[in-house]
């Protein structure tokens, strides 16, 4: 079971918004977030990465403490067994795409993983291209396999199919849905498109002005 | 015939003096770059002082602190045996201070203009600290990387005042070439003046031009034009 909460007070040019946020979620799962631009998503999925300190919460994986503002324990992003997919991608511009892959793995680790991933995301082409030479849709599937690299407890997507037409869309979410079945993770998937949650997640909380106005189970 | 010494002792202070930034103006640039520490702003105003402060105060400043009678020079002297005024050391100590702003300025708006999402992304795949420097940042800013290595290395070589004021004229020591240009002068050797003039002038001029050639991609630009 993964179990948080997370409250914290953000300020923004348009103003300021109390995140207050309790959510359970059983391990292995999709989860989807849905809202609108500014509701919070990014921001809850930051806190759980460890990129984002609460003012006050915590974050439990199965009775394993990540965070706990009344304990004082933080671990920090790296020792976390989990990886993000970035909204803008965050890719390095210094590096091809075979080594964006390959600064995932940890020391030592074998470079399987990294040509797996390159021939299903069908990037055999452009594996030694920088990112300034690829188009949106392609750095998403760079990003994507990235995290993957990683082969994390949880999974964390932020907006992982938006620059990503029809067909490719679909055979990533079918490509994740498959890994997903054979070595289960949670995965933490947040988007503003319904459909894209309802096809890939089993629960659903709605995120308004920093808070869950709904929760349940996807369509 | 001329004395190379000089022109040599020069070239050995701006080796130095620019290996010794990279040590220490990095890490200073990046944790100027992300902090908002509150003392933040004083070490950033002590940074740029060497740019607006007269060598001359500079110098003299050191020169208090750095002789044996001085609060640091006396503790060198009586627990390391070091003497840092009339010695190369003590120029290299002088040099690092007075080009430190030269170094950070540009390594630390590179920095600071780079998404924090690289620097984020690079943690979460647990990456160490000094990983994502080498990495990542310090990859992604070769222009102001470079900028503030070869400032360094052109600043160290056109120190004058702070030289003067710690260093002296000593030969094979501590005169560099800036310094023996004034000596030549004060001697009335306007050619000996000349030819040093010349050469400095020469070096730091196609210092400065390889930066902007490089900064302003012109070597791409060109490649580009041909293809």
């Amino acid at each position: 079971m993964i179990k948080l909460e997370f409250q914290k007070k953000l300020s923004f040019p348009s103003g300021e918004m109390n995140m207050d946020i309790a959510l359970h979620m059983k391990e292995g799962e999709w989860v989807g977030i849905y809202g609108p631009s500014g509701a919070g998503k990014t921001t809850l999925l930051r806190f759980m990465a460890g990129l984002l300190r609460p003012h006050n919460g915590f974050l439990r994986i199965n009775g394993e403490t990540w965070c706990d503002t009344r304990k004082r324990i933080f671990i920090p992003p790296g020792k976390r067994d989990a990886a993000m997919v970035f909204q803008e991608f965050a890719l390095f511009p210094n590096m091809t795409v075979d080594q964006n892959l390959a600064f995932a793995l940890k020391r030592g680790e074998d470079r399987r993983i990294v040509r797996e991933l390159i021939e299903i995301m069908q990037l055999e082409a452009l594996k030694d291209a920088k990112p300034d030479r690829l188009s949106g849709g392609q750095k998403q599937r760079v990003a994507l396999a990235r995290a993957l690299v990683r082969r994390p407890r949880l999974l964390m997507l932020d907006e992982p199919f938006s620059a990503l037409d029809d067909d490719m869309r679909h055979n990533l979410q079918e490509y994740l849905l498959q890994i997903h079945r054979a070595r289960p993770f949670t995965a933490m998937l947040a988007s503003h498109s319904l459909s894209t949650l309802n096809h890939m997640t089993r629960q659903i909380a709605v995120l308004s002005e920093g808070k869950i106005i709904s929760e349940g189970p996807s369509l | 015939m001329i004395d190379w010494e000089p022109l040599l002792l020069t070239l050995k202070l701006a080796l130095t003096t620019t290996f010794l930034l990279m040590l220490t103006g990095i890490p200073l640039a990046w944790w100027l770059s992300g902090s908002r520490a509150r003392v933040k702003p004083v070490i950033e105003t002590l940074v740029s002082m060497p740019l607006v402060l007269p060598p001359t105060v500079l110098g003299f400043y050191l020169l208090i602190l750095l002789s044996p009678s001085g609060s640091l020079g006396g503790w060198l002297d009586q627990h390391l045996g070091l003497r840092l005024i009339f010695s190369f050391p003590g120029l290299v100590f002088a040099s690092v201070i007075y080009s430190l702003p030269f170094m950070v300025q540009p390594v630390q708006s590179g920095l600071a203009g780079l998404p924090p999402s690289l620097r984020e992304a690079a943690l979460t795949l647990g990456k160490s600290r000094w990983t994502l420097l080498y990495r990542v940042l310090l990859p992604n800013i070769k222009p102001s990387l470079l900028t503030g290595i070869i400032l360094s290395f052109a600043h160290t070589i056109g120190e004058f005042g702070v030289v003067l004021m710690i260093g002296g004229s000593i030969p094979g020591e501590t005169k560099v070439a800036s310094i023996a240009i004034y000596d030549e002068v004060e001697a009335l050797r306007y050619d000996m003046a000349g030819r040093y003039s010349l050469i400095l002038f020469a070096f730091t001029f196609f210092i400065v031009l390889a930066v902007h050639l490089i900064n302003g991609n012109y070597f791409k630009k060109k490649a580009h034009d041909q293809a």
